[in-house]
């Protein structure tokens, strides 16, 4: 259904960006500009939460990684057109999907290092579909530098969560369930590109996102609180990407 | 090599430490936490919980099959105290569990689980005795008793007249019946006929004796039920109470009284 409602929007886009071409078609020299990045990300794995579940049991979530790598791309559609002499803009609609970022722990009962009981592991996956915009500077040199940002929504799935007894004598205990979350999310990147022919270009650059907010879902007998939550995942991402310029 | 051994060992040594847990209730058990129950048959399992959070906690037994908490009423929470369900212990403070085990209500086979332990009334915080310690119940069927046969199973009492008698025999050739009793089902005017029956509490093996009933009740039939505290079965003997055909006079024991008529 979810995936149904991407491929909808991704129609739309390229039908809504054909409309804008012809739309724009004022602007001299507006070309369609297709991009495809990936790369590895390094994301915070987030800080120990503590809270309680019910009335009287506490329990702190204890990342054992500070970081985390995944892969993520990032498929950008939009129009370019020159900005003074020396600027090209680019605007668009960029569809982004993460790997699924498993994150892994302990479980302190009572909040308490002492009784270190309980391993714990969940996977955080992300998609966003933004607003973006790049600039690229055109200075005569063999690479164009460039700057972008978007600002858009995810959807972001927490999920598979498990609970192990590391203590022979700690009982299993019900696990959050899985959790979707919509949440407002942008990036910010710099990188320099090369064009190797009037259609063709391809670069490297660095992005700056922040998914938003995901959590999981409560546990079965849980009245107070919610499941383990990000309010900001951050990710530090390296991408390298491919641009076809009609 | 050995200084490759030694940064193993040493990662080995912290990589436990980072699970190095402890229970937040121990269990020390009181009594064999390995039993055999009967079928037909009870015991009982006892440990001493101690509370070892620094946070007081309430705790409760989750229902497990065929055993249950024995619940102790708070006027009796001095040492040694016995846990009431639920129970309130501080950091350090211990009950004293019981666990009564019912074997008519155990699964079949061996079972080895819990007892859990769970603050709150909650399952997101159970803690259990460790393996050793853990209840390890083996139902087992329950011990062959001696057989009883009752002759006759039908017959017929007349009423306000001689007894009827119905002989029960021990067919077992080692085992004595105990507490052998004949029931008369309710609403059945039978009385023992003290002077005929010969049956006491017990019946050794291979022998036999007799209980005899009187009647006074009108025409009606009687379900007498013949068993022993140990027998397999209980032997159920119909009783048809029939009319007399000659009513010569009036008899205190049996409660009849006859009218000049013959009737009574």
């Amino acid at each position: 259904m979810i995936l149904n409602q991407w491929k909808f929007k991704c129609g739309s886009l390229v039908c809504a960006l054909v409309i804008s071409q012809n739309a724009f078609a004022f602007m001299n020299g507006s070309d369609l500009v297709f991009t495809l990045s990936a790369g590895p990300s390094l994301s915070s794995t987030g800080e120990t939460q503590t809270f309680e579940l019910a009335p009287g049991i506490e329990k702190s979530y204890v990342p054992n990684k500070s970081t985390k790598s995944i892969a993520t791309s990032e498929f950008f559609v939009g129009l370019q057109m020159p900005l003074h002499n020396q600027f090209d803009a680019q605007v668009g609609l960029a569809l982004g999907v993460s790997s699924p970022m498993s994150l892994s722990g302990d479980i302190w009962d009572d909040a308490d290092p002492a009784f270190n009981n309980y391993s714990y592991r969940y996977q955080v996956q992300h998609t966003r579909l933004a607003l973006k915009g790049k600039l690229a500077a055109d200075w005569g040199m063999p690479v164009l530098p460039w700057v972008s940002a978007s600002l858009g929504l995810a959807y972001n799935r927490a999920s598979s969560f498990s609970s192990t007894p590391t203590d022979p004598s700690a009982v299993s205990t019900p696990n959050f369930s899985n959790h979707s979350t919509w949440a407002f999310a942008y990036t910010l990147g710099f990188g320099a590109q090369h064009n190797f022919s009037e259609h063709w270009s391809a670069g490297l650059g660095y992005e700056l996102a922040d998914w938003g907010k995901s959590s999981l879902g409560t546990a079965e007998g849980q009245t107070m609180g919610s499941g383990l939550e990000f309010t900001h995942l951050y990710t530090h991402s390296i991408l390298i990407n491919l641009t076809y310029i009609q | 090599m050995k200084v490759t051994g030694l940064i193993g060992a040493i990662a080995l040594f912290f990589s436990g430490m980072a699970h190095a847990g402890a229970p937040m209730w121990t269990f020390t058990a009181l009594t064999a936490t390995t039993i055999s129950v009967a079928a037909n048959s009870t015991a009982t399992v006892q440990y001493r919980v101690t509370n070892q959070s620094h946070k007081t906690k309430t705790l409760s037994v989750l229902p497990m099959q065929g055993v249950t908490h024995v619940d102790h009423a708070p006027s009796v929470m001095i040492p040694p105290s016995g846990c009431a369900n639920p129970f309130t212990l501080t950091y350090q403070e211990s009950c004293v569990l019981t666990l009564r085990v019912t074997g008519s209500a155990l699964a079949e086979g061996t079972t080895t689980a819990g007892p859990l332990v769970c603050a709150s009334g909650s399952s997101l915080q159970c803690y259990q005795p460790s393996l050793v310690d853990q209840l390890t119940i083996t139902k087992t069927a329950a011990p062959a008793g001696p057989t009883i046969v009752v002759d006759p199973t039908e017959m017929e009492i007349v009423r306000c007249s001689s007894p009827g008698s119905m002989t029960v025999t021990n067919t077992s050739s080692t085992l004595t019946v105990q507490d052998l009793m004949a029931t008369v089902t309710p609403g059945g005017m039978l009385t023992d006929a003290s002077g005929t029956t010969t049956c006491t509490s017990t019946l050794a093996p291979g022998q036999s004796c007799v209980f005899a009933f009187y009647t006074a009740a009108t025409t009606q039939d009687v379900t007498v039920s013949i068993a022993g505290s140990n027998t397999a079965a209980a032997v159920n003997v119909l009783v048809h109470i029939v009319e007399p055909i000659n009513t010569t006079g009036d008899d205190i024991r049996t409660g009849c009284f006859f009218e000049p008529n013959g009737q009574k």
